[in-house]
């Protein structure tokens, strides 16, 4: 098919299409849709430490915020790399609360290992959280991936490991709910290794699911 | 006179015109485009030969055309199409990339297998002197049949108006005159003779 041909088809069948909302929009629906699930999954599993030992806890309150942070942050800059010609120091947001996040559970670290000595840096595995992260983690995932793929897939990668990163911080958020009490290795071990896993998948099927074909289905033009 | 700002502003409002399903502006912005494009590509990837060339203007349209609910009207139009346009063309470069690793451009598809078994027929055989006097010395029906079939390289139908034979006949006798003359020059190569 000539080029002329294709402008012909292309404006002959152009339909009205809704602008993409800003990026600091579709993270507040992200979150709409991903904090509800927490809520309700809090609700039905609990606490496992007392609300007055939550809060005298300072250390994991920044951790709390920083992580929250984290998954704004991230899911901003995730929405961002998905519009060309965007400005592409958006996607280095997440870098700060991310720091500050890393730096608060190796403070974590470091006092458990003034506190219990060795002890500290021994790691067990802790099935207990899968089902709840799992729950946690559901929505926010289909969310993010279905909301990227609306924007333009200019470049993948980032994309998806932004938006790993976003659902991950947000899982770890609630999940650091139900394990206050744990030594930080565990945190730093578990948490975060499950985070670089996700953000590593992500990495491998990012071309494969924010992929410029999927949205060529139904163009003539295109095969 | 219309700056470069000025018609970049003027492509974003055929933009969001297209984005309410404007046939005529969408029209008009895809011919803009197509112009942009070819003028960007021809300069900065002059090398490209002409049909790769107007693959990738397709495609950038292609591209425009599916993520265009992606542009914000508050925006530049240029660096959002350029956007596009440098990805796209990434990505042609890598499947060029790719395909030059793992296809090899060949004139004329060889007519045969690598295996040895596959390539006898095709071998030459060493002494054409040898090889002569054994067709004088196959029986007739055969001799005819090697002649017309592989020395004139006749086709069967060829071959059978020919010589009177039936088809079915000259592929047997052809068969049996070139396993007697394998066997005879075998033998004679064996024994130095």
């Amino acid at each position: 098919m000539d080029t002329d041909s294709l402008i012909a088809e292309l404006s002959g069948s152009v339909r009205p299409v809704s602008p993409l909302r800003p990026a600091w929009q579709r993270t507040a629906l992200w979150l709409a849709l991903g904090l509800p699930p927490l809520v309700l999954v809090i609700a039905i599993h609990g606490l496992e430490v007392s609300p007055a030992t939550l809060m005298g806890d300072r250390l994991l309150w920044i951790e709390e915020i920083a992580a929250l942070a984290t998954a704004i942050t991230a899911a901003m800059a995730a929405f961002a790399s998905t519009v060309p010609g965007g400005n592409r120091k958006w996607l280095w947001l997440p870098v700060i609360p991310l720091s500050v996040w890393l730096l608060t559970i190796g403070k974590g670290c470091y006092d458990d290992w003034l506190q219990l000595g060795p002890e500290a840096l021994s790691l067990r595995l802790d099935t207990g959280c899968a089902i709840p992260m799992v729950a946690i983690g559901l929505v926010p995932t289909i969310a993010m991936v279905t909301m990227l793929r609306h924007g333009a897939p200019i470049s993948p990668r980032i994309s998806l490991v932004l938006g790993a990163l976003a659902t991950a911080a947000i899982v770890n958020f609630g999940l650091r709910l139900f394990h206050a009490g744990d030594v930080t290795i565990m945190v730093l071990v578990w948490h975060f290794g499950f985070i670089a896993a996700v953000a590593l998948i992500a990495c491998f099927v990012a071309p494969r699911i924010l992929a410029w074909h999927h949205q060529f289905r139904g163009y003539p033009a295109n095969g | 006179m219309n700056g470069p700002t000025e018609k970049c502003d003027r492509l974003g409002e055929l933009m969001c015109l297209a984005q309410t399903g404007d046939r005529n502006a969408y029209d008009r912005l895809l011919r803009n485009c197509s112009d942009i494009v070819r003028r960007v590509v021809r300069r900065r990837y002059p090398y490209l030969p002409p049909s790769d060339f107007e693959d990738l203007v397709q495609d950038v349209l292609l591209s425009l055309h599916t993520v265009r609910a992606t542009y914000d009207g508050e925006r530049p139009f240029l660096p959002w199409l350029l956007a596009i346009l440098r990805n796209r063309t990434a990505d042609m470069a890598r499947r060029h990339a790719r395909k030059a690793a793992r296809e090899v451009a060949v004139e004329k598809y060889p007519e045969t297998f690598d295996e040895a078994e596959a390539n006898t027929i095709d071998e030459a055989y060493g002494d054409p002197q040898a090889l002569r006097q054994a067709i004088t010395k196959l029986p007739k029906g055969q001799r005819v049949a090697i002649e017309l079939l592989k020395l004139r390289e006749m086709s069967l139908k060829e071959a059978s108006e020919e010589s009177g034979m039936s088809i079915a006949a000259l592929k047997v006798a052809s068969h049996r005159a070139t396993r007697a003359l394998r066997l005879s020059l075998q033998s004679r190569d064996e024994y130095g003779h």
